[in-house]
């Protein structure tokens, strides 16, 4: 708004305020509101209504920083996000899924997989909400980390695989999850059968690992099963921590090797593991 | 009627449990708030992400909201420091600032045309965080010099100096030459 107090006091405070006064006003999305409300309303619907004394400000304010309330409400948005991704899969086929099993999810739109309520999801599917009453789910809408994948399609669609469901209960896989090549690595279908392979979960708990994730070459290795059974070698796992052999994966020639099956099982080799290492 | 209470007795239903007195404010700033962010980010949909991340998190933290101060101060600053992260999570790839227009596209004509949007945004883009932030407040969220000096912790006197020299600087980078 241009009044009688936006003078220009020269040639080039004019011209701005000349741009400024033409330049366009934007009308905020027509969903923008609703979206804001269904996420605030969404927790009350996915998880049940708090008593009143949850809500209180009283209560609020006792805890340190209002930290408690942003804590549930977090948990919460967890929830409704998790929900979602649920809901998605079991529109998208979330095996086994048995006769009358229906999900309703709205378009897919941006933004939409956080706004989400459970109005919006109906789930039928006896599996998935026994899969909600779970400890691994509770323990991964408790993990504030998980709130950054679970909305993500890549997520979503790992979600099919029974192997990745039952990592989740896995904690190094869970830790595995504020780590971007791991999340980058479940869109390998390689990977995510290597999930079936407890060496490789329990590899995910090793820094080193998750670094060499972000190898294509690696995680197509994953795929041979040689190679995911070397994993449960402790000095393979250690040999990963190894600069000499971390930097031995940057190369593109190396980890063209792991391609080889004569080289995975020259790794498999105790003396070639402690060669490298030395 | 609830559209009409003020924002300091909606924020007080809020606290006591009522979300639905959420939406009147929502409804009040939703404009102003993604016009913000669209001139400080200048990009539709992270402006939406932002103004809509805004009002999540100022909701969530309620509760810490100082009532002696204006409500508006209060989330716009949640948007700015939303724009900031959202700006920082930005791909390398992704230009913070949108092309002027090329040579040859003098400023009277571009500011006769469509390419006017364009060119102030992409101009706006050019200033610094504190000379955007002050044109966003006076000229899209069409604040007093009294509100954005409170919004900004600076007395009025400031406000206007600082207007000012944003204003000239902005009217530089749209000097035609300055386009070429």
């Amino acid at each position: 708004m241009i009044d009688e107090r936006d003078e220009a006091l020269d040639p080039d405070e004019a011209r701005a305020l000349r741009a400024l006064q033409s330049a366009e006003r934007l009308e905020p999305p027509a969903d923008l509101a609703p979206s804001v409300m269904r996420q605030l309303s969404a927790p009350s619907n996915v998880l049940g209504d708090r008593s009143p004394e949850f809500w209180s400000p009283d209560r609020r304010r006792q805890s340190s920083g209002g930290g408690s309330m942003s804590s549930r409400k977090v948990l919460l948005g967890i929830a409704a996000v998790a929900v979602l991704a649920i809901g998605y899969f079991a529109v998208k086929g979330f095996p086994p899924i048995g006769p009358g099993s229906e999900a309703t999810v709205g378009a897919a739109k941006r933004y939409q997989s956080e706004q989400i309520s459970g109005k919006d999801v109906v789930l039928q599917n006896a599996e998935l909400q026994a899969f909600m009453q779970t400890d691994v789910f509770h323990t991964l809408i408790s993990d504030r980390r998980a709130l950054k994948v679970l909305g993500s399609e890549t997520f979503r669609d790992a979600l099919a695989s029974q192997s990745f469901r039952d990592a989740l209960a896995n904690q190094s896989f869970r830790d595995a999850l504020a780590s971007q090549s791991f999340r980058d690595a479940l869109a390998s279908q390689s990977f995510r059968d290597a999930l079936d392979n407890q060496a490789a979960k329990d590899a995910l708990a090793n820094q080193s690992f998750r670094d060499a994730l972000a190898s294509q070459s690696f995680r197509d290795a994953l795929a041979n099963q040689s190679f995911r059974d070397a994993l449960a070698n402790q000095s393979f796992r250690d040999a990963l921590a190894n600069v000499s052999f971390r930097d031995a994966l940057a190369n593109q020639s190396f980890r063209d090797a792991l391609a080889s099956q004569s080289f995975r099982d020259a790794l498999m080799d105790q003396a070639s593991r402690d060669a490298r290492e030395n | 009627m609830v559209d009409g209470d003020p924002d300091e007795a909606l924020v007080a239903r809020c606290l006591r449990g009522e979300v639905e007195a959420f939406e009147p404010l929502v409804a009040r700033y939703q404009r102003v708030l993604y016009n913000a962010a669209y001139r400080l980010l200048g990009d539709r949909e992270d402006a939406r992400d932002v103004a809509q991340g805004a009002f999540v998190k100022a909701y969530e933290k309620l509760a810490s909201f100082d009532t002696r101060y204006r409500f508006f101060s209060w989330i716009y600053r949640i948007v700015v420091n939303e724009a900031l992260n959202a700006r920082s999570r930005r791909r390398p790839d992704s230009p913070l600032v949108a092309d002027l227009p090329g040579r040859g596209a003098g400023v009277e004509d571009a500011l006769a045309s469509r390419e006017r949007k364009d060119c102030v945004q992409a101009a706006l883009l050019r200033l610094s965080s504190d000379d955007r932030e002050v044109i966003v407040l006076r000229h899209f969220a069409d604040l007093s010099y009294a509100e954005i000096g409170e919004t900004l912790g600076v007395p009025e006197k400031t406000v206007k100096s600082r207007l000012h020299e944003a204003r000239q600087r902005l009217g530089r980078i749209l000097e035609p030459e300055s386009l070429q």
